[in-house]
């Protein structure tokens, strides 16, 4: 019984926005009030977690945990940062160099660090699993979709190396169909099974 | 027939005797130390597990103990064995009850005998195997007629025994000190494994050799204690039957030598069970538990130890085949990564890249970049995050030179935390921030909000009296076109998915990184995108086709080299790899 509020308020809301698919010059009122209350209360859980990991931060300090060291640089840099964007504002080019110029080269790292390790792992494939169907096609298919990507095989289309190199090129997007066409599917089946009240994924089921 | 032998002169005297009759040494005071002694002797014999800290040797030889008895207690041939005083037949079911003193071990043995009946395990097994060769030996050995257990011995030990045994019984009855040494070799060592001229016969003893079952016991069970005492009894063993208190084994046969047989004709005669007291004091130990131990119970408490030491031996370490080259390698590779890119990035000048096929993304975005009027509307979503910052910008880059002119209105949004920061550098990159007038809408958490938001921009038709009016018009009406730029093909569907439900008319482009793109080119496939380009590589060739000299001209070389070099390891891994499968032989190639 005490679902059953949240369960007709949910049911109500997404056959609301379903219906400003179909007439959405008449609904374009609440559907806007809609979907500013879905950012406000999107925005209100951002603050929630940030609340979350300063207080874990400060407990850790205070308890002087192991790695509370780390967690007062957390906390330090991000008063500062806090501070800093709410007092010179990104209109600032200090600012803006500062944050960007930190922020872009740390991820841009990690990224590296991550291609580097995928790319370890697939050779591991070989030891792990040996010669077999699987891990001999992956290995080529890798090789192949980086040869292409250095340019070689731009060839004017009719010739035979040039269907070769777009058979290549297409083989990619026939798996991406079949996994959009699965997607699909789902993301209709768990959208029906929310407006019948079947699925309750904002609360226990 | 019993009586009181004496420690001295080894005459016989009677029980009540005070002193020896024959040397007058006094046989009181030591039959009480005696007595005192045995007192503290556990009655059952497999009390030695207590003494021997439950360890196998003190189950082994609480086992032997345990079958030595009746023999003892009981001589053959109707002789009778006088204990001495104070000295009661061992018998463990007149053991006193003390369930509260059994030690936690044994409980836990007998409740895992009762819960299983083949818990017993191999060690175990080998034990019961040998009780039954045990007493096979000694039922073999009790003969009813005594001497022919005599006879048998002799001619087991027939290879060592030159002198018939009747004059050899002769000579040890007139005196084994008075024979000679092979005369009463097998005579001693009777009398050893009753415990005494232990170190007269002690070279002899080692001397000898047998391969019986009872031997692998005594072997295993002064193995794992007393290596050195392996070699002294395993031939009385395996011919009378009985055991040899080990030397060391426990306290109490430090220092009590046990009883003295005499041969008399052919029939061995035990005349007399004394207990001697040592010259050395005896230590004082504390009163060991009383426990009455089953033959299971001890089966399972050998297991239980030699589990034990299964555990706590040593084991080989694998040494790892880890090369000790292999971080010169690295370093090489490292060095020959890092260094060949940056060399690359020397060369400033533009690559001549060839005029490759232009796709049909490709063309379709360049129409409708060439169909837009000169003071279009246009809005742009900034949808990727900084670790895709270097990338995106190489490949909106040539796209945004074409679009963005003097007298254009851009509007932007971003959907990422540093979407603001983003969109501003590249659009100052780029020159946009002077040449256009540019509308900030903001950052905007969920993407799927935004697009959504975006998409039912339309006025209303009618107004609810009740909400407030919504006075914000997120998407002009006659915006020329938007344009995503995107790192993941989620961010880029949400978009694609609203966009072209609610505003079908609206051209839809797509910047993207190369991992987006394949995923998203059935969208384009499908009419839903106007068109779009992924990744440096068709950035290049985009910018090619258009006679552009950007950054991506400049970096073109860079990128190759990385990708070569990225081939290159991953040949060379393959086939490493390869050959260690071939060596190693884990995987079958």
């Amino acid at each position: 019984m005490k679902k059953l509020p949240a369960i007709i308020v949910s049911v109500a809301i997404g056959l609301t926005v379903l219906a400003g698919y179909f007439f959405q010059a008449e609904l374009s009122t609440v559907l806007s009030l809609i979907v500013d209350w879905g950012i406000l209360l999107a925005g209100v859980a951002g603050l929630i977690g940030l609340g979350y990991l300063a207080q874990y931060h400060l407990t850790r300090l205070m308890k002087r945990e192991k790695g509370a060291f780390f967690s007062l640089i957390t906390l330090l840099v991000f008063l500062f940062t806090l501070v800093a964007g709410l007092t010179l504002t990104t209109q600032n080019p200090f600012y803006r160099n500062l944050i960007l110029n930190v922020q872009v080269s740390v991820e841009a790292s990690l990224l590296a660090v991550l291609a580097v390790t995928l790319m370890f792992a697939s050779l591991k494939l070989i030891r792990t699993r040996g010669w077999t169907p699987m891990s001999v096609g992956f290995l080529i298919s890798a090789l192949i979709s980086l040869v292409l990507n250095l340019g070689v095989g731009m060839t004017e289309s009719g010739t035979v190396l040039g269907e070769l190199v777009a058979f290549w090129r297409r083989l990619p997007i026939v798996g991406a169909r079949g996994i959009l066409l699965g997607m699909a599917i789902g993301g209709l089946i768990v959208g029906l099974r929310i407006l019948l009240g079947m699925h309750r994924p904002y609360g226990e089921e | 027939m019993a009586g009181l032998i004496c420690p001295e002169c080894g005459a016989e005297n009677p029980v009540e005797a005070e002193r020896c009759q024959e040397c007058g040494a006094p046989l009181i005071e030591k039959s009480q130390r005696v007595d005192e002694q045995l007192a503290g002797l556990p009655e059952d014999p497999l009390d030695f597990l207590a003494q021997a800290d439950d360890d196998l040797p003190g189950l082994l030889h609480a086992l032997k103990h345990e079958d030595d008895q009746a023999p003892l207690t009981e001589p053959p041939g109707g002789e009778e064995s006088v204990p001495p005083e104070g000295d009661e037949p061992v018998d463990s079911s007149e053991e006193p009850e003390a369930e509260e003193t059994l030690p936690e071990w044994l409980i836990r043995v007998r409740q895992r005998a009762q819960e299983e009946e083949d818990s017993v395990g191999e060690v175990t097994q080998k034990l019961v195997v040998a009780q039954d060769h045990l007493k096979e030996d000694i039922s073999t050995s009790q003969h009813e007629n005594f001497s022919s257990w005599i006879e048998g011995i002799r001619e087991e030990d027939g290879a060592k025994e030159s002198e018939p045994a009747e004059e050899t019984a002769k000579k040890t009855e007139t005196g084994a000190e008075e024979g000679s040494s092979e005369d009463k070799d097998w005579l001693v060592k009777i009398r050893k494994m009753e415990g005494k001229f232990i170190e007269e016969t002690d070279q002899e003893i080692k001397d000898t050799d047998g391969d019986s079952l009872l031997q692998w016991l005594v072997a295993l069970e002064e193995g794992t204690e007393q290596p050195e005492a392996l070699d002294e009894t395993p031939e009385l063993v395996d011919e009378a039957s009985v055991d040899l208190p080990a030397e060391g084994d426990d306290a109490d046969e430090d220092h009590i030598q046990q009883s003295e047989a005499v041969l008399k004709g052919d029939e061995l005669e035990v005349t007399q069970l004394t207990m001697v007291a040592a010259p050395t004091p005896p230590v004082e130990q504390p009163e060991p538990p009383l426990v009455d131990v089953t033959r299971s119970e001890q089966q399972q408490a050998d297991q239980l130890t030699a589990t034990i030491a299964d555990e706590k031996a040593a084991r080989a370490v694998v040494k790892s085949r880890k090369a000790k080259s292999t971080w010169a390698i690295r370093l090489i590779v490292d060095v020959v990564l890092i260094g060949s890119v940056v060399f690359s990035l020397f060369f400033r000048e533009p690559a001549v890249l060839p005029v490759a096929p232009m796709p049909s993304q490709h063309e379709d975005m360049i129409s409708w970049i060439e169909e837009l009027p000169a003071d279009a509307r246009l809005l742009l979503v900034f949808d990727y995050q900084a670790a895709y910052a270097a990338e995106m910008a190489l490949v909106a880059e040539p796209v945004l030179e074409e679009v963005i002119h003097p007298g254009r209105q851009l509007s932007v949004l971003y959907t990422s935390p540093m979407g603001e920061l983003l969109s501003r550098a590249l659009l100052s990159e780029i020159g946009a921030d002077r040449d256009v007038l540019t509308d900030d809408l903001g950052y905007h958490p969920f993407s799927a909000f935004t697009a959504y938001q975006a998409g039912i921009s339309a006025p209303a038709a009618w107004v609810i009296p009740s909400l407030p009016k919504s006075g914000r018009t997120f998407l002009a009406d006659d915006y020329e076109g938007i344009i995503l730029l995107s790192d993941t093909f989620e961010g880029a569907r949400v978009w694609i998915d609203q966009l072209s439900a609610l505003m079908p008319g609206t051209p839809l482009n797509l910047i993207l990184s190369a991992q987006a793109g394949p995923m998203l080119m059935p969208y384009y496939d499908s009419g839903q995108v106007s068109g779009m380009i992924s990744g440096v590589g068709e950035a290049r060739n985009f910018s090619a086709a258009e006679g552009g000299s950007g950054a991506i001209l400049i970096r073109w070389r860079a990128y190759q080299t990385g990708i070569l070099l990225m081939v290159t390891l991953i040949v060379t891994g393959i086939l490493f790899s390869s050959s260690q499968v071939d060596d190693d032989g884990e995987v079958n190639a």
